[in-house]
Protein backbone atom coordinates (compact mmCIF):
# COMPACT_ATOMS: atom_id res chain seq x y z
CA UNK A 1 0.00 0.00 0.00
CA UNK A 2 3.00 2.36 0.87
CA UNK A 3 5.00 1.42 -2.02
CA UNK A 4 2.17 1.54 -4.16
CA UNK A 5 1.19 5.56 -2.73
CA UNK A 6 5.05 6.28 -3.47
CA UNK A 7 4.35 5.14 -7.22
CA UNK A 8 1.89 7.39 -7.31
CA UNK A 9 3.33 10.38 -6.33
CA UNK A 10 6.25 9.24 -8.98
CA UNK A 11 3.21 9.05 -11.61
CA UNK A 12 1.84 12.75 -10.46
CA UNK A 13 5.62 14.37 -10.15
CA UNK A 14 6.30 13.25 -13.69
CA UNK A 15 2.67 14.04 -14.93
CA UNK A 16 2.90 18.02 -13.59
CA UNK A 17 6.37 17.77 -15.00
CA UNK A 18 5.06 17.02 -18.34
CA UNK A 19 2.01 19.34 -18.51
CA UNK A 20 2.70 22.12 -16.22
CA UNK A 21 5.65 23.58 -18.39
CA UNK A 22 3.71 22.50 -21.55
CA UNK A 23 0.93 25.58 -20.25
CA UNK A 24 3.32 27.51 -18.71
CA UNK A 25 5.60 28.01 -22.67
CA UNK A 26 2.20 28.53 -24.10
CA UNK A 27 0.43 30.57 -22.22
CA UNK A 28 3.61 32.77 -22.67
CA UNK A 29 3.57 32.43 -26.46
CA UNK A 30 0.08 32.86 -26.89
CA UNK A 31 -0.46 35.25 -24.73
CA UNK A 32 -3.05 37.90 -26.62
CA UNK A 33 -2.27 40.92 -27.41
CA UNK A 34 -5.47 42.79 -27.65
CA UNK A 35 -5.50 46.17 -30.10
CA UNK A 36 -7.13 49.37 -28.77
CA UNK A 37 -9.27 51.43 -30.49
CA UNK A 38 -6.89 54.67 -31.14
CA UNK A 39 -3.81 55.93 -29.99
CA UNK A 40 -5.80 57.71 -27.28
CA UNK A 41 -6.79 55.04 -25.91
CA UNK A 42 -3.57 52.83 -25.36
CA UNK A 43 -2.15 56.02 -23.91
CA UNK A 44 -5.15 55.88 -21.54
CA UNK A 45 -4.48 52.44 -20.25
CA UNK A 46 -0.66 53.12 -20.30
CA UNK A 47 0.78 52.93 -16.63
CA UNK A 48 2.03 56.74 -14.76
CA UNK A 49 6.02 57.05 -15.59
CA UNK A 50 6.84 58.66 -12.19
CA UNK A 51 10.41 58.46 -12.80
CA UNK A 52 10.57 61.08 -15.85
CA UNK A 53 7.58 62.95 -14.17
CA UNK A 54 5.00 62.35 -16.75
CA UNK A 55 1.89 61.26 -15.89
CA UNK A 56 -0.53 60.27 -18.62
CA UNK A 57 -3.44 61.12 -18.19
CA UNK A 58 -6.91 61.06 -20.21
CA UNK A 59 -6.80 62.91 -22.91
CA UNK A 60 -9.38 65.63 -23.96
CA UNK A 61 -8.12 65.19 -27.71
CA UNK A 62 -11.44 65.02 -29.62
CA UNK A 63 -10.34 61.96 -31.80
CA UNK A 64 -10.53 59.91 -28.50
CA UNK A 65 -13.55 58.17 -29.48
CA UNK A 66 -14.37 56.96 -25.91
CA UNK A 67 -14.77 60.94 -24.95
CA UNK A 68 -16.28 61.03 -28.01
CA UNK A 69 -19.03 59.22 -27.28
CA UNK A 70 -19.84 60.12 -23.93
CA UNK A 71 -20.57 63.52 -25.10
CA UNK A 72 -23.03 61.94 -26.93
CA UNK B 1 16.27 0.15 28.19
CA UNK B 2 13.37 2.03 30.80
CA UNK B 3 10.53 0.06 31.76
CA UNK B 4 8.01 0.50 29.41
CA UNK B 5 5.62 2.22 31.81
CA UNK B 6 7.95 5.13 31.75
CA UNK B 7 7.86 5.57 28.14
CA UNK B 8 4.50 5.78 28.49
CA UNK B 9 4.92 8.65 31.01
CA UNK B 10 7.69 10.47 28.72
CA UNK B 11 4.90 9.83 25.38
CA UNK B 12 2.06 11.76 27.69
CA UNK B 13 4.53 14.65 28.42
CA UNK B 14 6.33 15.12 25.82
CA UNK B 15 4.42 13.76 22.76
CA UNK B 16 0.84 13.69 24.07
CA UNK B 17 -0.71 11.03 22.42
CA UNK B 18 -3.92 9.89 23.59
CA UNK B 19 -6.12 6.74 23.19
CA UNK B 20 -8.62 8.80 21.19
CA UNK B 21 -8.68 10.44 18.14
CA UNK B 22 -7.25 13.72 19.26
CA UNK B 23 -3.90 12.48 19.14
CA UNK B 24 -2.14 15.54 18.91
CA UNK B 25 -3.07 18.27 21.38
CA UNK B 26 -2.17 21.89 21.94
CA UNK B 27 1.52 22.25 23.28
CA UNK B 28 4.21 25.00 23.19
CA UNK B 29 5.50 23.64 20.20
CA UNK B 30 3.05 24.46 18.29
CA UNK B 31 1.67 27.62 19.17
CA UNK B 32 5.27 29.16 18.45
CA UNK B 33 4.85 27.22 15.10
CA UNK B 34 0.86 29.11 14.75
CA UNK B 35 2.49 32.41 15.62
CA UNK B 36 4.86 32.35 13.37
CA UNK B 37 2.53 30.95 10.12
CA UNK B 38 0.07 33.66 11.51
CA UNK B 39 2.88 36.51 11.55
CA UNK B 40 4.54 36.13 8.75
CA UNK B 41 1.48 35.71 6.99
CA UNK B 42 0.49 38.46 8.24
CA UNK B 43 3.10 40.92 7.67
CA UNK B 44 3.26 39.89 3.97
CA UNK B 45 -0.18 40.83 3.40
CA UNK B 46 0.45 43.98 5.00
CA UNK B 47 3.35 44.95 3.45
CA UNK B 48 1.60 43.73 0.05
CA UNK B 49 -0.87 45.95 0.68
CA UNK B 50 1.21 49.15 1.44
CA UNK B 51 3.93 48.78 -1.38
CA UNK B 52 0.67 48.04 -3.83
CA UNK B 53 -1.33 50.81 -2.51
CA UNK B 54 2.06 53.76 -2.74
CA UNK B 55 2.88 52.01 -6.45
CA UNK B 56 0.68 54.38 -8.06
CA UNK B 57 -0.76 51.92 -10.18
CA UNK B 58 -4.35 52.14 -11.48
CA UNK B 59 -5.51 49.24 -9.29
CA UNK B 60 -8.04 49.76 -6.88
CA UNK B 61 -7.78 48.58 -3.35
CA UNK B 62 -9.91 46.01 -3.31
CA UNK B 63 -8.42 44.32 -6.50
CA UNK B 64 -5.22 45.19 -4.26
CA UNK B 65 -7.23 42.97 -1.71
CA UNK B 66 -7.88 39.70 -3.99
CA UNK B 67 -3.85 40.06 -5.38
CA UNK B 68 -2.48 40.09 -1.71
CA UNK B 69 -4.60 36.92 -0.51
CA UNK B 70 -4.49 35.06 -3.77
CA UNK B 71 -0.46 35.38 -3.75
CA UNK B 72 -0.29 34.32 -0.52
CA UNK B 73 -2.12 31.48 -0.68
CA UNK B 74 -0.20 30.74 -3.38
CA UNK B 75 3.04 31.66 -1.73
CA UNK B 76 1.92 28.99 0.85
CA UNK B 77 1.27 26.07 -1.02
CA UNK B 78 4.69 26.62 -2.31
CA UNK B 79 6.04 26.17 1.07
CA UNK B 80 3.86 23.13 2.22
CA UNK B 81 4.71 21.62 -0.88
CA UNK B 82 8.61 22.39 -0.41
CA UNK B 83 8.73 20.61 3.09
CA UNK B 84 7.97 16.76 2.09
CA UNK B 85 10.64 16.32 -0.47
CA UNK B 86 13.30 18.78 1.73
CA UNK B 87 12.84 16.32 4.71
CA UNK B 88 13.51 13.56 2.37
CA UNK B 89 16.66 14.99 1.78
CA UNK B 90 17.75 16.21 4.82
CA UNK B 91 16.31 15.32 8.51
CA UNK B 92 17.01 19.00 9.55
CA UNK B 93 13.42 20.11 8.12
CA UNK B 94 11.78 17.49 10.01
CA UNK B 95 10.71 20.33 12.49
CA UNK B 96 8.88 22.06 9.72
CA UNK B 97 6.73 18.83 9.01
CA UNK B 98 5.26 18.76 12.81
CA UNK B 99 2.45 21.33 12.10
CA UNK B 100 2.18 21.39 8.30
CA UNK B 101 -1.80 20.64 8.17
CA UNK B 102 -1.90 24.28 10.05
CA UNK B 103 -0.17 25.73 7.58
CA UNK B 104 -2.29 24.03 5.27
CA UNK B 105 -5.83 25.19 6.50
CA UNK B 106 -4.60 28.81 6.77
CA UNK B 107 -3.86 28.56 2.63
CA UNK B 108 -6.67 27.46 2.42
CA UNK B 109 -8.38 30.07 4.20
CA UNK B 110 -6.60 32.89 2.45
CA UNK B 111 -7.39 31.50 -0.76
CA UNK B 112 -11.01 31.37 0.56
CA UNK B 113 -10.48 35.02 1.30
CA UNK B 114 -9.12 35.51 -2.02
CA UNK B 115 -12.11 33.92 -3.54
CA UNK B 116 -15.07 34.96 -1.65
CA UNK B 117 -13.75 37.72 0.72
CA UNK B 118 -14.17 38.34 4.28
CA UNK B 119 -17.44 40.04 5.98
CA UNK B 120 -17.82 39.09 9.31
CA UNK B 121 -20.70 40.32 11.90
CA UNK B 122 -17.77 41.01 14.66
CA UNK B 123 -14.98 42.03 12.01
CA UNK B 124 -14.69 46.06 11.69
CA UNK B 125 -13.37 45.84 7.96
CA UNK B 126 -14.76 44.46 5.19
CA UNK B 127 -12.54 42.16 2.61
CA UNK B 128 -13.95 41.73 -1.25
CA UNK B 129 -12.78 38.75 -2.85
CA UNK B 130 -13.04 37.96 -6.18
CA UNK B 131 -17.05 37.16 -6.18
CA UNK B 132 -17.68 40.25 -4.36
CA UNK B 133 -16.09 42.99 -6.81
CA UNK B 134 -15.75 41.44 -10.24
CA UNK B 135 -19.11 39.41 -10.66
CA UNK B 136 -21.10 41.58 -7.61
CA UNK B 137 -22.48 44.30 -10.13
CA UNK B 138 -23.91 42.68 -13.44
CA UNK B 139 -27.16 40.99 -13.45
CA UNK B 140 -26.82 37.12 -12.70
CA UNK B 141 -25.84 36.15 -9.33
CA UNK B 142 -21.75 36.28 -8.82
CA UNK B 143 -21.52 32.57 -8.44
CA UNK B 144 -23.14 32.13 -11.73
CA UNK B 145 -21.14 35.00 -13.32
CA UNK B 146 -18.07 33.25 -12.51
CA UNK B 147 -19.02 30.78 -14.72
CA UNK B 148 -21.03 31.74 -17.52
CA UNK B 149 -19.11 35.68 -17.74
CA UNK B 150 -16.60 33.31 -19.92
CA UNK B 151 -17.65 30.54 -21.78
CA UNK B 152 -13.97 29.49 -23.86
CA UNK B 153 -14.21 26.55 -22.57
CA UNK B 154 -12.95 24.95 -25.65
CA UNK B 155 -10.08 27.43 -26.21
CA UNK B 156 -6.80 26.98 -24.86
CA UNK B 157 -5.36 30.59 -23.83
CA UNK B 158 -8.81 32.77 -23.47
CA UNK B 159 -10.13 28.96 -20.75
CA UNK B 160 -12.07 30.87 -18.16
CA UNK B 161 -9.33 30.12 -15.43
CA UNK B 162 -11.88 31.01 -12.81
CA UNK B 163 -12.76 27.36 -13.23
CA UNK B 164 -9.54 26.29 -12.10
CA UNK B 165 -9.06 28.23 -8.86
CA UNK B 166 -12.36 26.71 -7.87
CA UNK B 167 -11.79 23.58 -8.48
CA UNK B 168 -8.26 23.73 -6.64
CA UNK B 169 -10.27 25.38 -4.13
CA UNK B 170 -12.90 22.64 -3.27
CA UNK B 171 -9.98 20.14 -3.31
CA UNK B 172 -8.15 22.14 -0.33
CA UNK B 173 -11.41 22.68 1.13
CA UNK B 174 -11.75 18.35 1.69
CA UNK B 175 -8.76 18.75 2.65
CA UNK B 176 -9.12 21.30 4.94
CA UNK B 177 -12.14 19.83 6.53
CA UNK B 178 -10.67 16.78 6.85
CA UNK B 179 -7.14 17.48 8.28
CA UNK B 180 -8.46 16.23 11.99
CA UNK B 181 -7.21 13.39 13.64
CA UNK B 182 -11.13 12.64 13.83
CA UNK B 183 -10.75 11.87 9.95
CA UNK B 184 -7.62 10.29 10.04
CA UNK B 185 -8.60 7.71 12.64
CA UNK B 186 -12.20 6.94 10.91
CA UNK B 187 -11.23 7.21 7.18
CA UNK B 188 -7.69 4.95 8.33
CA UNK B 189 -3.96 6.39 7.46
CA UNK B 190 -4.09 5.10 3.81
CA UNK B 191 -7.43 6.17 2.50
CA UNK B 192 -6.79 9.60 4.33
CA UNK B 193 -2.80 10.02 2.64
CA UNK B 194 -4.78 9.14 -0.63
CA UNK B 195 -7.67 11.46 -0.49
CA UNK B 196 -4.71 14.13 0.75
CA UNK B 197 -2.63 13.37 -2.63
CA UNK B 198 -4.95 15.65 -4.43
CA UNK B 199 -2.74 18.40 -3.79
CA UNK B 200 -1.04 17.66 -6.71
CA UNK B 201 -4.02 17.76 -8.65
CA UNK B 202 -4.99 20.85 -6.58
CA UNK B 203 -1.13 22.68 -7.23
CA UNK B 204 -1.32 21.63 -11.12
CA UNK B 205 -4.75 23.74 -11.79
CA UNK B 206 -3.33 26.32 -9.26
CA UNK B 207 -0.49 27.10 -11.40
CA UNK B 208 -2.54 26.54 -14.59
CA UNK B 209 -4.77 29.09 -13.02
CA UNK B 210 -2.56 31.98 -12.57
CA UNK B 211 -0.77 31.22 -15.92
CA UNK B 212 -4.00 31.39 -17.99
CA UNK B 213 -5.44 34.40 -15.34
CA UNK B 214 -2.99 36.80 -13.96
CA UNK B 215 -0.20 35.98 -15.98
CA UNK B 216 -1.93 37.01 -18.67
CA UNK B 217 -2.98 40.98 -17.74
CA UNK B 218 -0.46 41.27 -15.76
CA UNK B 219 3.02 40.46 -17.97
CA UNK B 220 5.48 42.00 -15.90
CA UNK B 221 8.30 39.81 -16.32
CA UNK B 222 8.85 39.56 -12.27
CA UNK B 223 5.86 37.82 -12.11
CA UNK B 224 6.00 35.61 -15.13
CA UNK B 225 9.94 34.69 -13.58
CA UNK B 226 8.35 34.17 -10.25
CA UNK B 227 5.61 31.68 -11.57
CA UNK B 228 8.33 29.63 -13.40
CA UNK B 229 10.68 29.38 -10.64
CA UNK B 230 7.83 28.21 -8.52
CA UNK B 231 6.96 25.51 -11.22
CA UNK B 232 10.52 24.48 -11.46
CA UNK B 233 11.63 24.61 -7.48
CA UNK B 234 8.18 22.36 -6.86
CA UNK B 235 8.04 19.88 -9.31
CA UNK B 236 11.91 19.44 -9.66
CA UNK B 237 11.97 18.67 -6.32
CA UNK B 238 9.11 16.45 -6.53
CA UNK B 239 10.52 13.91 -9.42
CA UNK B 240 13.87 14.25 -7.97
CA UNK B 241 12.84 12.81 -4.54
CA UNK B 242 10.06 10.28 -5.99
CA UNK B 243 12.59 8.73 -7.60
CA UNK B 244 15.31 8.82 -5.10
CA UNK B 245 12.03 6.68 -3.24
CA UNK B 246 11.75 4.65 -5.96
CA UNK B 247 15.39 3.68 -6.63
CA UNK B 248 15.68 2.63 -2.85
CA UNK B 249 12.07 0.29 -3.69
CA UNK B 250 14.34 -1.39 -6.00
CA UNK B 251 17.28 -2.35 -4.42
CA UNK B 252 17.98 -6.09 -4.11
CA UNK B 253 18.85 -7.34 -0.78
CA UNK B 254 19.79 -10.62 -1.76
CA UNK B 255 18.02 -14.58 -1.56
CA UNK B 256 16.45 -16.37 1.61
CA UNK B 257 18.08 -19.15 2.91
CA UNK B 258 16.64 -22.46 4.21
CA UNK B 259 14.51 -21.05 7.01
CA UNK B 260 13.15 -18.07 4.97
CA UNK B 261 15.48 -15.36 6.00
CA UNK B 262 17.28 -12.41 4.35
CA UNK B 263 21.02 -11.15 4.88
CA UNK B 264 20.33 -7.09 4.90
CA UNK B 265 23.77 -5.91 6.35
CA UNK B 266 26.04 -5.75 8.92
CA UNK B 267 25.92 -4.86 12.49
CA UNK B 268 28.10 -2.47 12.39
CA UNK B 269 26.19 -0.41 9.68
CA UNK B 270 23.65 0.94 11.93
CA UNK B 271 24.35 3.64 14.88
CA UNK B 272 23.06 2.99 18.36
CA UNK B 273 19.51 3.66 19.09
CA UNK B 274 18.96 4.44 14.80
CA UNK B 275 17.84 1.84 12.02
CA UNK B 276 18.93 0.62 8.77
CA UNK B 277 15.68 0.86 6.32
CA UNK B 278 15.57 -2.00 3.49
CA UNK B 279 12.99 -3.36 1.62
CA UNK B 280 11.53 -6.49 1.60
CA UNK B 281 8.37 -8.27 0.17
CA UNK B 282 7.52 -4.82 -1.56
CA UNK B 283 6.78 -3.19 1.98
CA UNK B 284 10.18 -1.21 3.96
CA UNK B 285 11.32 -3.22 6.86
CA UNK B 286 13.26 -0.80 9.85
CA UNK B 287 15.37 -2.37 11.83
CA UNK B 288 16.71 -0.79 14.80
CA UNK B 289 19.76 -1.13 17.50
CA UNK B 290 19.44 0.09 20.94
CA UNK B 291 20.72 -1.61 24.15
CA UNK B 292 22.55 -4.30 22.36
CA UNK B 293 19.74 -5.40 20.67
CA UNK B 294 18.36 -5.73 16.98
CA UNK B 295 14.20 -5.44 16.34
CA UNK B 296 12.98 -5.26 12.72
CA UNK B 297 9.29 -3.16 12.68
CA UNK B 298 7.54 -1.86 9.60
CA UNK B 299 8.54 1.12 8.90
CA UNK B 300 4.87 2.82 8.27
CA UNK B 301 3.82 4.81 11.49
CA UNK B 302 0.16 3.72 12.06
CA UNK B 303 -0.62 7.43 12.72
CA UNK B 304 0.24 9.40 9.48
CA UNK B 305 2.00 6.41 7.48
CA UNK B 306 5.06 8.47 8.49
CA UNK B 307 8.66 6.55 8.07
CA UNK B 308 9.40 4.89 11.54
CA UNK B 309 12.89 3.48 10.46
CA UNK B 310 14.17 7.76 10.17
CA UNK B 311 13.01 7.99 13.38
CA UNK B 312 15.08 6.80 16.74
CA UNK B 313 14.83 5.11 19.77
CA UNK B 314 13.90 7.14 22.69
CA UNK B 315 13.28 6.64 26.06
CA UNK B 316 13.21 2.08 24.86
CA UNK B 317 10.70 3.51 22.22
CA UNK B 318 10.77 3.66 18.25
CA UNK B 319 9.96 7.44 18.12
CA UNK B 320 7.98 8.57 14.97
CA UNK B 321 10.23 11.63 13.45
CA UNK B 322 6.49 13.05 11.83
CA UNK B 323 4.73 13.44 15.08
CA UNK B 324 6.51 11.46 17.62
CA UNK B 325 3.94 8.55 18.14
CA UNK B 326 6.09 5.80 19.73
CA UNK B 327 6.39 2.07 19.93
CA UNK B 328 8.13 -0.69 21.75
CA UNK B 329 10.72 -2.25 19.41
CA UNK B 330 9.84 -5.51 20.34
CA UNK B 331 6.23 -5.84 21.12
CA UNK B 332 5.75 -3.63 17.51
CA UNK B 333 3.46 -1.40 20.08
CA UNK B 334 2.69 1.32 21.53
CA UNK B 335 2.65 1.68 25.35
CA UNK B 336 -0.39 1.15 26.95
CA UNK B 337 -2.90 2.77 27.35
CA UNK B 338 -2.41 3.38 23.66
CA UNK B 339 -3.15 1.24 20.70
CA UNK B 340 -1.60 1.54 17.89
CA UNK B 341 0.38 -1.85 16.53
CA UNK B 342 2.66 -2.03 13.94
CA UNK B 343 3.59 -5.66 11.71
CA UNK B 344 7.14 -6.78 13.16
CA UNK B 345 9.78 -9.12 11.84
CA UNK B 346 11.61 -12.01 13.16
CA UNK B 347 15.38 -11.12 13.10
CA UNK B 348 18.94 -13.23 13.51
CA UNK B 349 22.41 -11.99 14.08
CA UNK B 350 24.76 -14.39 12.50
CA UNK B 351 29.05 -13.75 12.12
CA UNK B 352 27.94 -9.79 12.78
CA UNK B 353 25.52 -10.21 9.83
CA UNK B 354 21.85 -9.38 10.50
CA UNK B 355 19.39 -12.03 9.00
CA UNK B 356 15.30 -10.96 8.78
CA UNK B 357 12.44 -12.92 7.92
CA UNK B 358 10.35 -11.29 5.30
CA UNK B 359 7.47 -12.54 6.15
CA UNK B 360 5.66 -9.93 8.60
CA UNK B 361 4.17 -11.12 12.03
CA UNK B 362 0.42 -9.80 12.88
CA UNK B 363 0.67 -5.86 14.18
CA UNK B 364 1.76 -5.86 17.15
CA UNK B 365 2.86 -9.61 18.03
CA UNK B 366 5.74 -9.69 20.18
CA UNK B 367 9.30 -10.91 18.54
CA UNK B 368 12.44 -11.56 20.67
CA UNK B 369 14.90 -9.33 19.80
CA UNK B 370 18.39 -10.48 18.68
CA UNK B 371 20.98 -10.49 20.95
CA UNK B 372 24.22 -8.67 19.07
Amino acid sequence: MIISRRKLHLVSSIALAIILPIIFVAGLIFRPSYDTISPATEQLLSYSDHRSGHRITQSQDSTNSIATFLQQ
Amino acid sequence: MLPPSQCTFLSYLLFAMSVSYKSIQWNRQKLIYDAILLGTVGLYIYIFLTVASKTGTSLDLRGIHIRAYGSAAFILLNVILSIGPLTRLDRRFYPLLFNRRHMGVTMFFLALVHAVGLSLPLLPFKIDGVLTWYHDFGNLEPLVSLFASNTEYGSFIRFPFESLGVGALVIFFVMAATSHDFWLVNLTAPIWKALHMGVYLAYGLVVSHVILGPLQTNQHPLLTIAVGVSLVWIVGLHLLTALRESKIDHQSTGTANAAGFVEIGKVAEIPENRAKIVTLAGERVAVFKYDGKLSAVSNVCQHQNGPLGEGKVIDGCITCPWHGYQYLPAEGASPPPFTEKIPTFAVRVVDESIWINPVPKPPGTPVEPAII
